[in-house]
């Protein structure tokens, strides 16, 4: 299988900005995104529809950590993952240019969280992205056993359209 | 405490449920559109049983439309295929069922298509 | 060097772009052929063409790359435009499928671009919302002539280019639920609409340019919404009023939350590779004697 993320260039240089705001005390912003699903052959197609950030007060004191959500943030992403039927991925942005990497810290987290929607909206693939100013790169949860994929390629949809492989 | 405001679509869909416990209420151009799985009916005195798509609201030019998971093979005119809700669907010539129709009466009034 | 030298204006690592990309030609008659000729010239290197007919005698006063040997032939329209883009493009990724779009939609699934050169608006409003739940750009041709009586006639077009999130068809005003009643009274039953191959050529064009905006950086803040009116008469193409009126609208018909499959349940999917393209056809030359039998007797092989 391979796997592709799409998102509407608006859309991206939003989440961007947003995460760019300073926090009072996270050093780092999150937030995540809805998407829609469809597939084609063999490729899975991940289509972004929204970005919410993660509230302000829904950060937990942890200076060991760019950014710690709290039990509040991600039961919301949760419960909207469920209401909307919508596969959801939790994005952060490193900065920089070029494809980016996870961080240990986010290995780590995303494997405490992301399989917990699963759980609850089976029917879609969760995951986690991470930024940079020029690019992204993502990982995909299909279930909950199964092995976790890479996002092989995507697509910035603007004028003109922008693609790349991340993995 | 916030009130429950329970939209005209909401209500339908509830009475199209009673009458069909399968449906779904899904989503095209901002506008609800009913899925009843498997429904059964009967057309030219055999019982048919497929996916039905209810659009109740203008549609491909007609004023309300009725989509059919196939042909009904010898039962309504001009069959045309026509993609909705990311699926294709056949729809005969079969026009001014009003909007303005409960949701129930509408799908029956479509279904006499293939009476 | 490379063929592609004297379009290395469109900006760094264009060939490599054009030849990755994957457009949807859907319709392959007179304004489709054009796009097909026109963007197997610029490099494009992927193409679903997708259109269930064969080329007719009536169809050769404007079907491009199609010839009197290929009528006689009933040769389908997806297997000329084929033969056309790889005399250019020999290595290009090529599904030509003779078959209604619907029918096809895993192929389109994965374009980056989608025009449309079909006939009709419920046909258009639909292919447009297909790309729409895709994220898919989608390009937009067709002409009229319009018979004015003693005035003459009005040869007349437009050129519609639909982003995610920008404005659509409906926005514009080009699709409405008049126009679609007025098509659905006919049954479907447009008839043989008048046509030519130079109205056709314009419109193609202007598509291809716009194509090349969608797919490189070589044109500086692009509009990301284009509705071009084609008065033929006149010889114009001019941008129409609502094309400036509607920039940085947002699009009501088509809500950013109804992208993908709305019922896709990942559990209950299988993906497996699509069969590779068949090898590009040998074609057997029709013998002189039955092109000429078949002419004579108005058959089509």
């Amino acid at each position: 299988m391979n796997i592709r993320f799409k998102i509407a260039s608006a859309l991206l240089t939003n989440i961007r900005i947003d995460l760019r705001r300073p926090h009072d005390f996270a050093h780092e912003r999150v937030g995540f995104i809805a998407a829609g699903l469809a597939a084609a052959h063999d490729e899975l197609l991940i289509l972004a529809r929204e970005y919410r950030p993660v509230q302000d007060d829904e950060y937990l004191r942890d200076p060991s950590v760019g950014a710690m959500m709290s039990a509040e943030a991600i039961r919301r992403a949760r419960q909207w993952a469920i209401d909307d039927r919508v596969a959801v991925f939790h994005v952060h942005t490193h900065g920089g240019r070029g494809v980016p990497g996870f961080s240990g810290v986010d290995i780590r987290e995303n494997a405490k969280f992301v399989p917990n929607f699963v759980s609850v909206a089976p029917q879609c693939v969760h995951g986690a992205i991470v930024l940079s100013d020029s690019a992204a790169f993502g990982q995909v949860w299909l279930d909950r056993k199964s092995s976790q994929p890479f996002i092989a390629t995507f697509s910035e949809i603007g004028m003109p359209i922008r693609t790349w492989r991340a993995a | 405490m916030r009130g429950l405001v329970v939209s005209e679509a909401d209500k339908q869909f509830t009475s199209l449920k009673v009458m069909h416990p399968g449906a779904v209420l899904l989503k095209e151009g901002g506008q609800p559109v009913p899925l009843l799985p498997d429904f059964g009916f009967i057309a030219g005195g055999q019982t048919h049983k497929m996916d039905l798509l209810l659009v109740p609201f203008a549609h491909s030019g007609y004023v309300t439309r009725l989509f059919f998971e196939r042909k009904v093979e010898g039962r309504g005119a001009n069959w045309n295929e026509h993609r909705v809700v990311e699926r294709n669907w056949w729809a005969p010539s079969w026009n001014h069922v009003p909007a303005s129709m409960p949701w129930t009466q509408m799908l029956s009034a479509h279904l006499r298509a293939v009476a | 060097m490379s063929r592609l030298d004297r379009q290395s204006f469109l900006g760094p690592n264009s060939d490599a772009i054009l030849n990755a990309a994957t457009i949807g030609l859907v319709g392959l008659g007179g304004g489709g052929s054009h796009v097909g000729q026109q963007t197997a010239h610029m490099g494009i290197g992927g193409f679903v063409n997708v259109d269930p007919d064969v080329i007719e005698d009536t169809n050769t006063n404007r079907l491009i790359g199609g010839t009197l040997a290929d009528v006689a032939v009933s040769l389908p329209k997806v297997t000329i435009a084929e033969r056309l883009i790889r005399g250019l493009q020999p290595n290009a990724r090529i599904f030509s499928i003779r078959a209604d779009w619907r029918d096809v939609v895993d192929d389109l699934k994965l374009c980056d671009v989608i025009v449309g050169a079909v006939d009709g608006f419920k046909e258009r409003e639909q292919l447009e919302r297909f790309a729409r739940r895709h994220l898919i750009p989608y390009l937009d041709i067709g002409m009229d002539v319009h018979d004015l009586g003693k005035k003459g006639c009005l040869v007349s077009g437009q050129v519609i280019m639909s982003m995610p999130g920008a404005p659509c068809m409906r926005c514009c005003g080009f699709i409405t639920d008049e126009r679609l009643e007025q098509e659905a009274k006919l049954y479907g039953a447009a008839g043989s609409r008048p046509q030519v191959v130079w109205s056709n050529g314009v419109l193609a064009s202007t598509a291809v340019g716009l194509l090349t905006q969608i797919l490189t950086s070589w044109y500086q803040d692009p509009p990301s919404f284009v509705f071009l009116d084609y008065d033929g008469n006149k010889g114009t193409l001019t941008r129409n009023p609502r094309m400036e009126l509607l920039q940085n609208c947002a699009c009501p018909h088509h809500p950013p939350d109804e992208t993908g499959d709305p019922l896709f349940d990942i559990r209950a999917r299988s993906f497996r590779p699509r069969a590779a393209a068949a090898a590009p056809a040998v074609e057997r030359p029709v013998p002189w004697w039955r092109r000429a039998w078949n002419r004579l007797t108005g058959q089509n092989v």
